[in-house]
């Protein structure tokens, strides 16, 4: 629990509070929310306490999105990731950008991509371990990873011919 | 000079960090809870023990942690998951927080939960609750272990409520009892409630009701 507390490891955790909500304040709040729900059912017998206050701080996140944003916004996600994109996993080590344009890019970003984000490139997790975090089978999120990567090239493109 | 995706990720998400009130905010929740743990172990920590029984007790530990083994352990980590749920579904139903949509009707009912990732279902328990003259009042939304769900209250013919709460099956639920495998849900008592618990269709189900209720 000491591990857990430490200051590097909840800014590690506030990092993905931020991917989820895109604000700095309503990362804290989700953050300080999240944990809060984890302490309260027991946080500290769970093994992989990170990976349980993700999943904790997830549920709770896009229950409350679901609340304020129009439904269709999700819907239309899950309509898209039908169609089938390349079976071969994109690497993020082959996709050009630095960190003043994807500050830009940041705020065209929905909280879905922004977690992808999160995950493919701090936490370096493959497309089978997002699927296993994200309860979602690999294909989704194979399809998820190609259409950030595609929205991300695109929006650099944009900024490319704009400087 | 232009880098990969990954490394201007990794750089911008470094530069995001907690406040110094939004760390200090955090510490004191876990304060909060360390102070429950502290009380109950005070008076112990402050005991003198002499060398040979700690010697004693090390090699008790030592023989214990032998004979259990790691399959001893997993056990323990799902039993204490159980009991986490079993807590917490009986602290939801005896806290009897307002219906977020009151009626008897059950598709009336699930189509209230348009937020969810998975569907309310009948489950073959309720239809037997139906023998026993079990009412269905309505729900509101709740979480078991952080996971959205859904809370079915119902009332029977003295008055008593019992509560089915119903959320997506897990990887964290393994340890319970699939009802299209095996044909009893895991049963624990709490409080003076009696909880089952099981999977169904895809979902973990979990029923709080009055254990004096209880036909056998």
């Amino acid at each position: 629990m000491k591990d857990f507390l430490l200051a590097d490891n909840l800014n590690e955790l506030f990092r993905f509070a931020f991917a989820l909500t895109g604000d700095h304040q309503e990362a804290e709040d989700l953050l300080h929310s999240g944990i809060e729900r984890a302490l309260k059912s027991g946080l500290e017998a769970v093994e992989h306490k990170n990976a349980y206050v993700r999943t904790v701080i997830r549920n709770y996140w896009y229950d409350e999105l679901r609340k304020k944003k129009v439904r269709q916004d999700h819907t239309q996600v899950m309509i898209d990731e039908e169609e089938t994109i390349s079976l071969l996993e994109p690497d993020p080590e082959q996709v050009v950008m630095d960190e003043i344009q994807l500050e830009r890019s940041w705020k065209t970003l929905s909280d879905q991509q922004r977690e992808l984000l999160y995950l493919w490139c701090i936490l370096g997790m493959s497309a089978t371990e997002i699927s296993v975090e994200l309860a979602l089978s690999r294909g989704t999120i194979l399809s998820r990873l190609h259409r950030l990567q595609a929205h991300l090239q695109k929006s650099h493109s944009k900024q490319v011919q704009h400087d | 000079m232009t880098k990969s995706v990954k490394d201007a990720a990794k750089q911008f998400f470094n530069e995001q960090s907690l406040s110094d009130e939004g760390l200090q905010k955090i510490l004191a929740l876990s304060q909060t809870e360390n102070r429950h743990v502290d009380s109950t172990t005070q008076h112990s920590s402050n005991k003198t023990t002499k060398w040979w029984v700690r010697y004693g007790l090390a090699a008790s530990l030592l023989v214990i942690s032998f004979w259990f083994g790691l399959k001893g352990i997993n056990q323990y980590q799902q039993a204490h998951r159980i009991e986490l749920i079993v807590a917490e579904v009986v602290k939801n139903h005896s806290n009897l927080k307002p219906l977020e949509v009151n009626s008897s009707n059950f598709l009336q009912v699930v189509n209230y939960f348009d937020q969810l990732a998975f569907l309310p279902s009948i489950t073959q328990l309720t239809l037997v609750n139906d023998q026993l003259g079990q009412q269905l009042l309505g729900g509101r939304y709740c979480s078991i272990q952080g996971f959205t769900a859904a809370q079915l209250r119902m009332e029977n013919k003295i008055g008593q409520f019992s509560t089915l709460f119903q959320t997506e099956d897990a990887e964290e639920f393994s340890m319970i009892p699939d009802l299209h495998l095996e044909s009893n849900p895991v049963v624990r008592f709490n409080k003076g409630y009696q909880v089952s618990l099981w999977r169904e269709k895809g979902l973990l189900m979990v029923l709080v009701e009055p254990a004096s209720s209880i036909v056998n």
